[in-house]
């Protein structure tokens, strides 16, 4: 047993673990048995401290003896995830179909709305009309966020006059510079980095890839 | 008015939720760990109730037992130890309502002799074990006497005051980084000092 976990086993005896530590805690008990007992040995030092009793470890063998030749000690088994996995494994076919088709059905919705979206947003950021103005901008558009109009409106066949004379009450549209997508992205990478660090500690360090893969942008991550 | 929580208390309650979510699925090492967390603090409160040692001992075990067929019922809102200790009055509380209604059916069963009513009140206590447990503490003990200053100082903070890394960090103008780590040394040393005396211990 390393320095490191003795370490951590020790904080979380006086529950100053971090959640990281603790996890791995319990990821490393179970094929270092030893650990239990230096747990032992640090709540036995602070018992003798406090004046408490000191319980020898034939209480924890009598305790799981019972739970084990116990049918009713075992109700845990039934836990949330195991009743996630058995109704999906036997929902029968007949109503299982449904779900699927309503799944497809929203994809196929949601397809839909973003495409009429796509349509609407090109049709006002670049009518037809202008389109040497935009492609004669200096600035490239590396990203464009098409947002939805809010109010109900009319828009012509032609398209041309009902933009021009409504644009400026139109919010559709914004050019994304080059640092609001360094912001967003750091914003997404965030949170994945700190689930991947959060994985790579329990689930030893086989995989850093992703880490490594960020320390070589430009910018420190935050 | 609400009372404001401290961090420590959030930590606390953190470390023994992550231990009490996984026992919830299964993981017994977990649970183990609960047990040896709060064994002596839950016996000390049961020896209360219960004198008998023996009988102190079935009430623990059967607390523990209980909690761990409950253990889908904790939802969180209080902190473990207050849910662990509910269960353990109640378990003692039916125990001693038993033992009560067992003396009672002795005293009129007209062949039961003195003998075999000493049998039942009697301490099943292991002599050898007690005077064990107290050779153990003052082992423990001997050996935090002879830790240097600051480890010494760092663990009575924690463990006889109760204190927090922070508070300790504070009182004794270094980083929390350093308490820990003079906490953690204390402990090991205490350990590996006792663990040679007492060779085979659960130590």
């Amino acid at each position: 047993m390393t320095d490191t976990l003795r370490n951590s086993l020790s904080a979380l005896v006086d529950q100053e673990a971090t959640e990281f530590e603790a996890r791995k805690i319990l990821d490393s008990v179970k094929t270092k048995p030893e650990m239990k007992s230096y747990f032992a040995s640090c709540q036995a030092v602070r018992s003798t401290l406090r004046g408490e009793p000191l319980v020898g470890a034939s209480l924890l063998d009598r305790i799981n003896a019972e739970i084990d030749g116990c049918a009713d000690a075992q109700p845990i088994l039934a836990s949330p995830k195991a009743e996630v996995e058995t109704h999906v494994t036997f929902l029968p076919a007949r109503e299982a179909l449904p779900n699927r088709f309503a799944a497809l059905t929203g994809q196929l919705a949601v397809a839909a709305s973003i495409a009429f979206a796509i349509v609407i947003g090109v049709k006002v950021v670049a009518p037809m009309d202008a389109q040497p103005v935009v492609a004669s901008q200096q600035e490239p558009l590396e990203f464009i966020q098409f947002q939805m109009p809010v109010q109900k409106e009319t828009v012509s066949v032609d398209g041309v006059s009902s933009a021009a004379t409504e644009q400026s009450s139109r919010p559709v549209a914004r050019i994304l510079t080059e640092n609001d997508m360094k912001q967003m992205v750091s914003a997404r990478l965030s949170p994945y980095l700190i689930r991947h660090a959060e994985n790579t500690a329990v689930i030893g360090d086989t995989s850093v890839l992703p880490l490594a893969r960020i320390m070589g942008r430009d910018e420190p991550i935050q | 008015m609400m009372q404001p929580v401290s961090p420590i208390q959030t930590l606390e309650a953190d470390n023994d939720q992550l231990l009490v979510d996984r026992a919830r699925l299964g993981d017994r090492h977990a649970f183990d760990l609960l047990v040896l967390k709060y064994q002596s603090r839950l016996l000390t409160l049961v020896t209360r109730l219960l004198p008998n040692q023996s009988d102190a001992l079935d009430v623990l075990q059967d607390t523990f037992v209980k909690a761990y067929r409950s253990l889908n019922t904790f939802r969180g809102e209080s902190a473990f130890y207050t849910w662990l200790y509910r269960i353990a009055v109640n378990t003692a509380k039916n125990h001693m309502a038993s033992r009560q209604k067992e003396s009672r059916d002795l005293s009129m069963d007209d062949d039961q002799t003195d003998a075999d009513q000493y049998a039942v009140f009697q301490d099943l206590g292991s002599p050898d074990a007690e005077a064990g447990a107290e050779q153990l503490q003052g082992a423990i003990l001997d050996a935090i006497e002879r830790l240097p200053e600051d480890l010494r100082q760092a663990l009575t903070l924690r463990e006889l005051e109760g204190l927090s890394y922070e508070e300790i960090a504070q009182a004794m103008h270094c980083p929390i980084g350093t308490v820990r780590s003079r906490i953690f040394r204390a402990r090991d040393q205490v350990i590996h000092e006792v663990s040679e005396r007492f060779p085979g211990t659960f130590l």
